[in-house]
């Protein structure tokens, strides 16, 4: 019991310094990928017919700085040590003011695309363990299975049609696969036999829901829920495009078109920095029930 | 007594309709790379550009002639190497800052600054060498460039003013908007400039609007449902198929303001950095090759299939819309297999079984590539592909992303033919340059050439040349109408359409009217009026 706070503090260092590699990696992956991309380092100003060859010369010579990868890295984590991310090439703006401008939006669409998500998900797996009813069951994965096979740009779609923001369409993209999930923990915590004595005892069903089955569900729950930041994530990008929210989803769409590398590598390093930290906060809290039942 | 009578306008106000001074809103289809007038090289800023820059003179949209600004007069040497302004007296910039000869110069020096890249500077650029600047009595200011420098002063209509003096540098502007709010990804909030000099005939300061809000939408779907929704009233250039899809319930808001300056073109990769068989770059620079093909290609069907009608079939690379530069003789290109299959007979090659060979026995088949997501392009090349296995000719489709397009384009050269379209934002020729000197990087067909491959590319560089150092405009034109003559005979690109400018302009927007060269919608931006119901919305 006593050296239980220096065990969680070694596996919070462990995990920040695993985030740490894994972001740089990330990162270094990300700028390789992008600059080995068909129609790296082109502009499509090239066009422009009015622009004379030193003109198109200059353009073209200011777009092959990024060409050497390990250059190119070096002086980006040289920049991000000193704050300076760079300049965004799509966007002739530095990437720390667009980082700026574009992450609330995202941050939005996300928290409340996750809180309705979880608030429909919760309710309607305690509803369906709840009611035990075969109908209300069948209701409830249908409804699930249909909105799984849409793809989330789709869902996107609709929510622009029905006028409703990209929150939503992302709640409705996480909603089946946090449903599923959840229903099948709590599913199997309601066949415990503990629930099953408590059944017996007539204690009420509420009570067996909140104080019995939710508990025993909590350190799966609270993994999903970590993984849930990422699924949103991956949904904002498609859903951001689609219903043009102007967030961090859409970003990575237009420099992800343009290769635009240093924006990119933000872009990326950012994502994984956030999902990182959500699955470490996630097992964190899951080690610290862990080891407040031992 | 006072407040019955203010009671009395107000209720009047609220029910008679009329017009406010509203806002006005549509959208932008990317945000705006920068608001530095001078910097400007994407759509998006153009139209900001467009909306708060003041210019000397202004391309009237609908006539095609310059008229005064903020110069009431100019003059352009015999030798089309001066140009001489008289500035309208009393003008000031959005911030109070008086306009003058001083600001001209200094906008002019700063356009002109070599590691600006600015491709409105660039047309500027006939010949290496400084420009010298007159400040005259009178409010005049003369510039003096190294070389002639071919219709000089319709380049002014891109060269907003900056001012030399106010510390808000770029943001204090001359136009009738000014930028009171930018927030990246959603909108630009534009404001009435205060200090607008322009009045309507009534003695009203212009302009009449209040707002401008530019929303950035990509997505065109969107931009559509919202104009359905009355949430956006302009549309400045419309897809056809929206354009249809419109008409049913909003015909009277739509307009088909005839062809485009924008033209579809193919062409045939005769780079000998191509990464392609000897034989084929053969019949890629072969004349009758390419005639056959055109000859092949069916541009009605085109129109009919592609664009429901709203394109029109291309002769060359000037629209019919360019009332000046058009080579009005030129016929159009007759749509004739059989007259197809004898060019290529007589090029050597014969018909084998329904499949076409050239004289060394090769079948005849290459790829056009085009960029993905254009669905009018995609739908174009499948109809090309229909029409030359009627010559016997197979054709292949390969859509890619447009850097990878642009890099096999300008970089590797790896690709047999090209199907893609040119934006033609100026009226001019010139603008045209580095398309047709066969040393343009835009020389697409075979890019950057030491010394001209063929004696028409050579004949095409001599005239483009001619043309350019000319003073008098009619001189220009007979040049360029040659031109015009070789492009139609040699067929380097194969022109097959210009689409039609179509737009949409609400009910509730009053003094529009569309035209085909950009901005179609607002050219004149300082004498629309939205209705006081929409206003007050």
């Amino acid at each position: 019991m006593p050296d239980r706070a220096p065990r969680l503090l070694r596996s919070i260092c462990l995990r920040l310094v695993t985030i740490a590699a894994v972001v740089l990696v990330a990162g270094l992956a990300c700028a390789t990928m992008v600059r080995f991309a068909p129609g790296f380092g082109v502009d499509e100003r090239e066009l422009d017919p009015r622009l004379s060859a030193e003109s198109i010369a200059a353009l073209r010579s200011q777009n092959a700085g990024d060409g050497n990868i390990g250059h190119f890295y070096w002086h980006f984590l040289a920049g991000l040590l000193h704050g300076d991310l760079g300049q965004a090439r799509t966007f002739s703006q530095p990437i720390a003011q667009l980082m700026k401008d574009r992450a609330p939006a995202t941050a939005q669409n996300i928290g409340y695309g996750l809180a309705l998500a979880w608030s429909i998900t919760l309710a309607a797996a305690f509803a369906a363990a709840a009611l035990q009813n075969k109908a209300a069951e069948v209701l409830l994965s249908a409804a699930s299975i249909a909105l799984l096979s849409l793809p989330a740009a789709v869902v996107a779609l609709v929510a622009v049609i029905a006028r409703k923001p990209a929150s939503i369409a992302i709640a409705l993209a996480l909603v089946p696969v946090l449903y599923r999930y959840s229903r099948n923990v709590i599913a199997k915590n309601c066949a415990e036999p503990w629930i099953a004595a408590a059944r017996a005892r007539g204690v009420s069903k509420g009570r067996i829901l909140f104080c019995h089955v939710l508990p025993g569900a909590s350190p799966q729950l609270v993994a999903l829920a970590g993984v849930s930041l990422n699924m949103a994530f991956g949904a904002a990008l498609p859903i951001e495009v689609v219903a043009d929210s102007p967030g961090l989803g859409q970003l990575a769409w237009q420099a992800a078109l343009a290769r635009d590398l240093p924006l990119l590598v933000t872009v990326t390093g950012v994502v994984a920095t956030m999902t990182l930290v959500a699955n470490a906060c996630a097992a964190t809290v899951n080690d610290a029930l862990r080891m407040e039942h031992a | 007594m006072k407040i019955k009578i203010c009671l009395l306008l107000l209720a009047l106000a609220i029910t008679v309709p009329g017009f406010g001074q509203g806002e006005l809103r549509f959208c932008l289809h990317a945000d705006p790379k920068t608001f530095n007038p001078l910097l400007v090289d994407d759509d998006a800023s153009e139209a900001v550009r467009y909306l708060t820059g003041g210019v000397l003179v202004r391309l009237n949209r609908r006539t095609q002639q310059l008229e005064p600004e903020l110069a009431t007069a100019w003059k352009v040497s015999p030798d089309g190497r001066r140009i001489e302004f008289t500035l309208r007296p009393g003008i000031k910039f959005s911030d109070g800052t008086p306009f003058g000869a001083e600001d001209v110069a200094f906008t002019m020096k700063s356009l002109m600054d070599p590691e600006l890249h600015s491709p409105i500077g660039d047309g500027f650029r006939s010949a290496n060498g400084d420009m010298h600047f007159q400040i005259l009595p009178k409010n005049r200011i003369a510039i003096t460039f190294p070389a002639p420098v071919a219709g000089l002063d319709k380049l002014f209509d891109q060269v907003s003013m900056m001012s030399a003096h106010s510390p808000e540098k770029e943001r204090a502007v001359l136009g009738p908007f000014v930028v009171a709010d930018y927030k990246p990804g959603s909108y630009v909030e534009l404001k009435r400039n205060p200090n607008y000099w322009k009045k309507d005939s009534a003695g009203r300061h212009l302009p009449y609007l209040d707002a401008v809000r530019l929303d950035i939408q990509q997505n065109r779907e969107i931009e559509v449902m919202r104009f359905k929704r009355g949430e956006v009233q302009l549309i400045n250039s419309l897809d056809g198929e929206y354009y249809d899809r419109l008409q049913p319930q909003m015909r009277s808001e739509l307009f088909d303001s005839g062809p485009s300056f924008d033209s579809e073109q193919m062409w045939f990769n005769q780079s000998p950095a191509a990464k392609i068989p000897e034989y084929k770059l053969a019949w890629f620079r072969s004349t009758q090759f390419r005639q056959a093909i055109s000859s092949a290609i069916n541009r009605q069907d085109l129109v009919r299939l592609v664009f429901n009608n709203h394109a029109t079939p291309a002769i060359g690379p000037i629209s019919p819309a360019n009332k000046f530069w058009f080579n009005s003789k030129l016929k159009p290109h007759a749509y004739d297999q059989s007259a197809a299959i004898r060019l290529l007979v007589k090029a050597g090659f014969r018909m084998q079984g329904g499949v076409l060979h050239d004289a060394q026995g090769h079948a005849v088949e290459f790829s056009i590539i085009t960029n993905a997501g254009n669905q009018a392009r995609e739908r174009m090349a499948a109809v090309i592909q229909q029409d030359l296995a009627g010559i016997g000719i197979k054709v292949g489709v390969v859509t890619l992303d447009f850097p990878s397009l642009i890099e096999r384009m300008t970089r590797t050269f790896n690709y047999e033919a090209c199907l893609l379209g040119l934006n033609n934002n100026g009226l001019d020729p010139n603008d045209q340059m580095a398309v047709w000197l066969s040393s343009g990087d835009n020389h697409q067909w075979n890019p950057a050439q030491k010394s001209p491959a063929t004696a028409w590319e050579a004949e095409v560089d001599k005239l483009m040349r001619a043309q350019a150092s000319a003073t008098s405009a009619t001189k220009r034109k007979a040049l360029f109408d040659k031109v015009q003559e070789i492009a139609w005979e040699q067929q380097p690109f194969i022109y097959l359409v210009h689409k039609n400018a179509l737009s949409a302009v609400s009910k509730e927007v009053h003094g529009a009217e569309p035209v085909a060269l950009s901005p179609q919608t607002y050219w004149q931006i300082e004498k629309l009026r939205v209705t006081i119901e929409r206003a007050s919305r």
